[in-house]
């Protein structure tokens, strides 16, 4: 059992987003059957320390420190994590048809809120003058197990990903919502929030939703020769639809109202104003099936091979994540036949820059790939990301 | 590669078990409204109780309290309507073989005179009821028997009449029990107007066609019959509804009187009215022998030469196209009465005793008392107060719950008032949690409305004020969950009774400032 528990947490290991990742070809093409686990863990905002999160991780009070800034209360932010862990086996053959089968555990949560909505949940209202436009606000948590598995010929990968939805939340304020504090007495509220919750149906095999979607992955060449490489890569992960069948729960309510304050009535009776309360906010069960567009990932990468230095630039991108596009460019210089260092920059996803540290390690028919993200943030007070990223490949034959 | 895995698994442990210590918390400072309204004497009276005075200076509180209600449970004895029947057998069927359908050629007629006390009933009007009837029987064999009451007749104006099975007994001694609904049937109780309380019923027995085989009876066959008449729910009743005396108390209880206190009250010319309205069909006399006012367990007496006197009530009539109450009202004012001293008492409770004597004079009318379910002896309380006063520490004291929300764990805080009053009244307020400590309130006092000479509302005052709540206020909020509110109310000065209206109102708007610190598990 220990020796289980073990294999699974080494497999489930929290590691962190490396986008920049590229398969060490002759490696690839040598190993007739790889088994791979690439394992990204990545928590970032894009204005709050990272020390705001350990709070959150470790507890303890979150100190004003911890808060970040509470200026430009009408900026929008963004705060959010993944956790995506994959593990499974590939069998390539050179100039022959291969196949892959991966196990995808992809746990996102994201959030889009104005600053000032930040501020009034955690340092409160009291400074807050003016109105909230809560406009872009919207956030989102999922937890889905995909199984992925495919073709692989030459540099092309061709598959489908079948989704087990675990949960999936989602979350948006209307246009022109606002919430205004303007003195003691009063609160000016305007929402039409949709909101959609689908729960995890606990030791069910099938769940309250399921998915399915097209993997697609091309890896062309542009210049290639003894000394230099430059290509590039293109890959799309579970482009399709989700289908949330008839458990889940819906909250729109169109509402605006102007707070100041109980009645002296609804004081006196205050169990049946919140019955009416709890009437009022009450979200609606549904009972009819729902397709959305499955939450895919789109990522294309140059890189260029300069004898033992590669550079390399892409961008990537969540959709339906609350995902600001990331963008990156980075640096990889070959030390000696087993280890690579790089490093790189990225802006974008749930924080905006990041400044990302790599190291290979080619170990006979197993490579190691550990970045960690965000450098600055080993001194908490000044990261606002953080990630580690791990991938193996273990040649089995 | 191994030593690659441990360092891996190393790390696992490491971000994978580690489970939070303690609870996440942070401090925010928020500003929530709390309540607002806008109070006035129409929403503290209710509106549709308040008239304007003929000169339209101030309103004036009109209600009605029901003292006490007399119905038929009260006012009759319980009317048992139960008679039993041998039926006797002839002695010529004796021995003889009877087919089946055979009916013994006999009526079995009763005429049951009931005694109610002293009621002499000529006619009773169900609007439904249940005849009860139990059957004691050995005949070896089904029989069947046929129930006319001709004196009960139903809408239609036909006779009640029914056929009931008996089951066979095989010879042994059974009771078979069953009850039959009627409803809208009237019972001459008079017999064509030659005696009261009577009913009479006539039987039939015969020997059922479900049978297969011949009877035979014998001296040794016995059947008896018992009919009650049972869940009477009588419509009207005639005839002499019968003399009984009634000593009764009744008490009333006015709750939101207790957290009211005052020192002294004045309010012009206060007007209460005893209504007695007689919907029965009889006379009746009441003797109000005390009411007490109680409060904080000191009695006060109504005074009033009516107080232990009777109060002859004239009977209702009965016109076919009209009904007419008897009416009797007794008015309690400044003048004839102390009622000015019971409402400055703020009543917790209201005591009555009370002597009813139906029918003093006895039969007076004929046999042509009634009682209708429609009507009833209702005795009321009319009130006809002018809401024009002067206050001397008028005391609200009230014990607040105060529920904080969970994970929120307030350290201090500021509550804002914004008043707009528009009432002939000053207003002092305290607060103390329960440990006696007073949360320090600035300015404690609320001015009144500006007023014209006659006391008048000229233009409403406005007044704010704070109420610190401090740490260890706080802490004691948090702990005791309850808060002590102390409102004293003055009239501006002595020299007048002070007329509010309907539309003089007293705005408030409260909010909280509130340091508090969030915590989550």
């Amino acid at each position: 059992m220990k020796k289980w528990f073990i294999i699974w947490m080494i497999f489930t290991f929290k590691s962190s987003l490396a986008l920049n990742i590229v398969t060490d070809d002759s490696l690839k093409n040598k190993a007739l059957k790889v088994i791979f686990l690439e394992s990204q863990i990545n928590i970032g905002s894009d204005h709050l320390p990272i020390s705001f999160y350990s709070k959150f991780i470790n507890g303890g009070e979150i100190a004003k420190k911890d808060k970040g800034s509470l200026e430009n209360r009408n900026q929008i932010n963004t705060s959010g994590f993944e956790f995506d862990n994959s593990y499974g086996i590939k069998f390539n053959r050179k100039d022959k048809m291969g196949w892959y089968v991966k196990y995808q555990h992809l746990s996102t949560g994201g959030a889009k809120y104005p600053q000032g909505l930040y501020n009034l949940i955690f340092d409160g209202n009291q400074s807050i003058s003016e109105s909230i436009d809560l406009t872009q606000t919207a956030f989102h948590f999922r937890k889905h197990q995909i199984i992925h598995f495919g073709f692989l010929k030459n540099k092309l990968s061709l598959g489908l990903a079948l989704g087990n939805i675990l949960n999936e939340y989602q979350g948006s304020l209307g246009d022109g919502d606002y919430i205004s504090f303007q003195n003691p007495y009063i609160w000016e509220v305007s929402l039409d929030p949709n909101i959609f919750l689908l729960n995890n149906r606990t030791n069910r095999l099938f769940k309250n939703g399921n998915s399915i979607g097209l993997d697609f992955k091309y890896e062309g060449d542009i210049l290639k020769n003894n000394s230099s490489y430059f290509g590039y890569i293109f890959e799309i992960q579970n482009l399709g639809i989700m289908y949330f069948h008839d458990e889940f729960s819906q909250l729109n309510n169109d509402t605006s109202f102007t707070y100041s304050g109980l009645s002296i009535e609804e004081i006196i009776n205050f169990e049946t104003t919140l019955d009416n309360l709890n009437n009022t906010i009450s979200p609606n069960y549904n009972l009819e099936n729902m397709l959305q567009i499955s939450p895919f990932s789109l990522k294309g990468e140059l890189n260029l091979q300069l004898e033992k230095t590669k550079l390399s630039a892409g961008i990537f991108h969540r959709f339906n994540s609350n995902y600001i596009p990331k963008t990156f460019v980075g640096i990889d210089k070959q030390v000696n036949n087993k280890i690579n260092i790089g490093t790189n920059i990225s802006y974008g996803g749930y924080n905006q820059l990041q400044l990302i540290s790599e190291l290979k390690i080619n170990i006979k028919k197993s490579q190691i790939q550990l970045s960690l993200l965000n450098v600055p943030a080993l001194i908490p007070s000044l990261g606002k990301s953080l990630g580690l990223n791990l991938q193996i490949q273990w040649q089995i034959n | 590669m191994n030593k690659a895995f441990t360092f891996l698994f190393i790390c696992c442990l490491f971000l994978n078990c580690k489970k939070r210590s303690e609870p996440i918390s942070w401090n925010a400072n928020y500003i929530i409204p709390i309540s607002s309204d806008s109070i006035n004497i129409g929403k503290i009276l209710g509106s549709e109780k308040l008239t304007l005075s003929n000169n339209g200076t101030h309103a004036i509180f009109n209600d009605t309290l029901k003292i006490f209600n007399l119905d038929q449970d009260d006012f009759l004895p319980e009317l048992d309507f139960s008679l039993t029947d041998t039926i006797d057998i002839p002695p010529i069927v004796y021995g003889f073989p009877f087919p089946p359908g055979f009916e013994i050629p006999q009526f079995y007629t009763k005429n049951e005179e009931f005694n109610f006390e002293d009621l002499k009933l000529s006619e009773i009007d169900f609007n439904s009821l249940k005849i009860k009837y139990s059957i004691k029987s050995n005949i070896d064999g089904i029989l069947y028997f046929n129930l006319s009451v001709p004196t009960a007749t139903n809408y239609l104006g036909e006779e009640y009449n029914d056929t009931l099975t008996i089951p066979r007994t095989n010879g042994q001694m059974e009771v078979f029990e069953g009850e039959v609904p009627l409803d809208d049937y009237i019972f001459d109780l008079s017999n064509n107007d030659s005696t009261f309380n009577n009913i009479q019923t006539s039987l039939k027995i015969g020997y059922s066609s479900e049978n297969t085989d011949n009877i035979i009876l014998s001296s040794n066959d016995f059947l008896s019959i018992t009919l009650s008449l049972i869940d009477l729910n009588i419509n009207t009743i005639s005839g002499y509804l019968g003399n009984m005396e009634i000593n009764d108390s009744n008490e009333i209880s006015l709750p939101f009187m207790e957290n009211l206190s005052s020192e002294y009250i004045s309010i012009e010319n206060p007007e209460i009215q005893l209504m007695i309205n007689n919907g029965l069909g009889l006379d009746a006399q009441i003797v109000l022998e005390e009411v007490a006012f109680e409060k904080n367990q000191n009695t006060t007496f109504l005074e009033h030469p009516i107080i232990d006197q009777s109060i002859n009530i004239s009977r209702a009539l009965d016109l076919g196209w009209d009904f007419q109450y008897g009416k009797n009202t007794v008015d309690f004012n400044n003048q004839n009465s102390n009622i000015e001293e019971l409402i400055g008492e703020f009543p917790e409770k209201i005591n009555l005793k009370y002597h009813i004597e139906s029918n003093p004079l006895g039969n007076h009318s004929g046999y042509n008392d009634f009682y209708n379910s429609n009507h009833a002896l209702d005795v009321d309380v009319g009130m006809r107060i002018p809401i024009k006063f002067n206050l001397n520490n008028l005391r609200y004291t009230d014990t607040i719950t105060v529920n904080i929300p969970e994970n929120t764990q307030p350290k201090s805080a500021k509550i804002y008032m914004d008043f707009e009053n528009g009432m002939p009244l000053n207003c002092c307020i305290y607060m103390t949690v329960l440990n006696g400590d007073s949360l320090n309130i600035s300015p404690r006092c609320i001015q009144s409305a500006n007023l014209s000479n006659s006391g008048n509302l000229t233009q409403s005052e406005n007044n704010s004020i704070e109420i610190q709540v401090n740490n260890k206020a706080m802490n004691q909020l948090i702990n005791e969950k309850k808060i002590i509110l102390d409102l004293v109310l003055n009239s501006p000065d002595t020299t007048m009774n002070f007329p509010i209206t309907k539309n003089q109102n007293f705005i408030y708007k409260m909010g909280i400032e509130l340091n508090t610190n969030i915590s989550i598990e």
